[in-house]
């Protein structure tokens, strides 16, 4: 079943045409993987998504609703329903860990001080940090827990969609490996749909259930298995490069 | 309405209804503590028609549990969904860490500690601008014994930048405080009768005093706060430290431009606006004081001397080094993030200031005793 919808999408910036004519399903509690080469648009497909960037035209329809036929209360009301983990984590530099994770439900809710930072305390926990490092600021934390946090703020109002940007970029392979299965543990534990643009070939195989290809400033949607057989130079080049074969070759081995 | 209760003797039955997620959370919080089940002695649970649990309403669960399970009753939770099982039992284990305790001390001991702070600081940075001017002028001397490395095409961009840009602000800003000192001198002299000295107050309090100091506070403004950021972001963006492993030397390429191109303009802008301030004295006096431009003039070539002209020009460069040098150290004291960009600019702009004021203090001292 789809949760998003995207029909006949075509952005433009100036002259530049980034999307023509694309089309892309997304389903109810799957993991789908985003890729293309650099500058194909696939940030910009997720800005588009969430309703930062406005389309030239086409329709995206979110959780049943028609993401540009919506009023800006509308919108507020809808974005609640998805959690966002932006490239370089855009925590809040002014607040706390513990305070940046509580700012969604300080707006969208009426929860008391004690509940709300027992939840904050929760999701650090869900993420896997340990409550010490909720009142560091975040310029005190390394890469990694710096996503980690990122990530509970983006949970913190139990979204049903996750949109992570890159989340395994900048991070060692130990720690990128690790956010996947996070990730992947979340997903599966809390059914969450999970969208994520991603350069990260070991993000692919592992964890995700499909993959949308944006090549030709359309997107090419399917599982790995099905990309894997696509005739087109692009495809040969990525998915059968030196980096994806002992990748795609571990799993057909069932690894 | 989240739950229903049906009693029955010792024991009461808990029927969860409808969602159980954040949005709901406050509420249902509420509606717990108001339910007295602490007078049964067996509590069920049943959560066959709860239809949504997230991670917040689990752990709203849980803590209920628990706080039943304390109080030695028998509690038990049937019937629950095996997807909202696998949330609950994500929850359920975790317990959550005491808070870390803040150091505390007493506010008279902070106040000390914060003032002891705040003096080994003010310090250490003033040792870190005594030897970042020794490097400073190190560079320079080496810089001018060696022309070939003047950077002529940077020191002209950066006049370009910090000065001919700065005229007509500069201008304006004169003008308009002559007229200013003008008019209230005007007015407070004529209970004197002695009207015509505004002339003299006007003219020499701008040509010693606030033409170039007023140009400086603008230029520390402008371009003290513009090159601390402009280095501080080459240091974010580890520029500089690309330079150093290329063999190029920051102080020479960043530093000594700016510094020489600063100290060559500030003389400029202020003579713009000793003549703007002037004219500004001029037109006022026309207007208030019933005199003609000639009067006006033999009036001003009394009072004022070739020295009351210099010792404004005299200071010019200085505090355009000063300027300068402090906009360039805050520029490479920047560390890490981005944030500090913005921090060390302020700082920049607020020490600038501070400091050309006190060594305009220090130029008053040596001119009156040196009787100029």
């Amino acid at each position: 079943m789809a949760i998003i919808t995207v029909k006949n999408l075509m952005t433009q910036f100036g002259s530049h045409i980034v999307h023509e004519g694309l089309d892309l399903e997304i389903n109810k509690e799957e993991i789908l993987g985003i890729v293309g080469g650099s500058g194909s648009g696939k940030s910009v497909l997720l800005r588009t998504i969430i309703g930062l960037n406005k389309p030239k035209s086409g329709s995206i329809n979110i959780l049943g609703e028609e993401l540009l036929d919506l009023s800006d209360q509308g919108l507020l009301d809808i974005q609640r329903h998805w959690g966002v983990l932006f490239q370089n984590g855009a925590l809040f530099s002014s607040l706390t860990v513990a305070e940046n994770i509580q700012v969604p439900m300080r707006e969208y809710t009426h929860l008391s001080a004690k509940m709300r930072e027992d939840l904050a305390y929760l999701k650090l926990n869900l993420v896997g940090l340990s409550a010490n490092v909720a009142n560091k600021m975040p310029s005190e934390l390394s890469g990694g827990m710096r996503k980690r946090v990122a990530l509970a703020r983006a949970l913190a109002l139990d979204p049903q969609i996750l949109f992570l940007d890159e989340p395994t970029a900048g991070l060692d392979p130990i720690a990128a490996g690790a956010f996947d299965h996070l990730i992947y543990d979340l997903q599966r534990n809390l059914d969450l749909t999970v969208v994520i643009v991603t350069h990260d070939l070991d993000t692919l195989f592992t964890i995700c259930d499909r993959v949308a290809v944006i090549v030709d400033k359309k997107v090419i949607e399917g599982t790995l298995a099905e990309l894997l057989k696509i005739d087109h130079p692009w495809f040969k080049a990525y998915f059968h490069g030196p980096r994806a074969r002992h990748l795609s070759r571990d799993k057909e081995n069932g690894n | 309405m989240f739950f229903e209760t049906k009693s029955q003797k010792d024991q009461l039955d808990i029927a969860l209804i409808g969602p159980w997620t954040v949005a709901q959370l406050a509420e249902i919080e509420l509606a717990l503590e108001q339910l007295a089940w602490s007078k049964y002695q067996t509590i069920t649970i049943n959560a066959e028609q709860l239809t949504i649990l997230d991670t917040a309403g689990a752990w709203l669960l849980k803590q209920f549990i628990e706080q039943i399970k304390s109080a030695k009753k028998t509690v038990n939770l049937l019937n629950i969904h095996p997807k909202q099982a696998s949330i609950y039992h994500l929850i359920e284990p975790i317990q959550l860490e005491e808070e870390v305790e803040k150091p505390a001390g007493s506010a008279f001991i902070n106040v000390i500690v914060r003032l002891g702070e705040g003096a080994v600081n003010a310090f250490k940075q003033m040792l870190l601008l005594l030897s970042f001017i020794g490097q400073v002028c190190v560079t320079l001397g080496h810089v001018i014994l060696n022309p070939k490395k003047i950077r002529l095409t940077s020191i002209i961009r950066h006049m370009d930048e910090t000065g001919i840009n700065a005229i007509p602000i500069v201008a304006l800003m004169a003008f308009l405080t002559s007229v200013v000192l003008a008019y209230q001198g005007a007015t407070q002299l004529r209970q004197f009768g002695a009207e015509i000295f505004t002339i003299d107050l006007v003219a020499i309090s701008i040509l010693r005093e606030m033409g170039v100091l007023l140009t400086a506070i603008m230029v520390a403004g402008r371009s003290g706060s513009a090159f601390a950021a402009e280095i501080g972001v080459m240091q974010v963006n580890e520029e500089i430290d690309a330079m150093r492993t290329l063999g190029l030397n920051p102080f020479e390429i960043l530093v000594v431009p700016r510094v020489l191109a600063l100290i060559l303009v500030l003389p400029i802008l202020t003579f713009v606006a000793d003549m703007t301030g002037l004219l500004g004295a001029a037109m006022m006096s026309i207007l208030l004081l019933d005199i003609t431009l000639t009067q006006f003039l033999v009036r001003a070539h009394a009072a004022v001397g070739l020295w009351t002209f210099g010792v404004g020009m005299i200071k010019a460069p200085f505090f355009a080094f000063i300027i300068a040098t402090i906009g360039c150290l805050k520029g490479m004291q920047v560390t890490g993030s981005a944030e500090k960009v913005g921090e060390m600019t302020t700082s920049a702009v607020v020490q600038a200031i501070f400091v050309v004021i006190l060594a305009d203090a220090i130029f008053s001292i040596i001119f009156s005793k040196m009787g100029i």
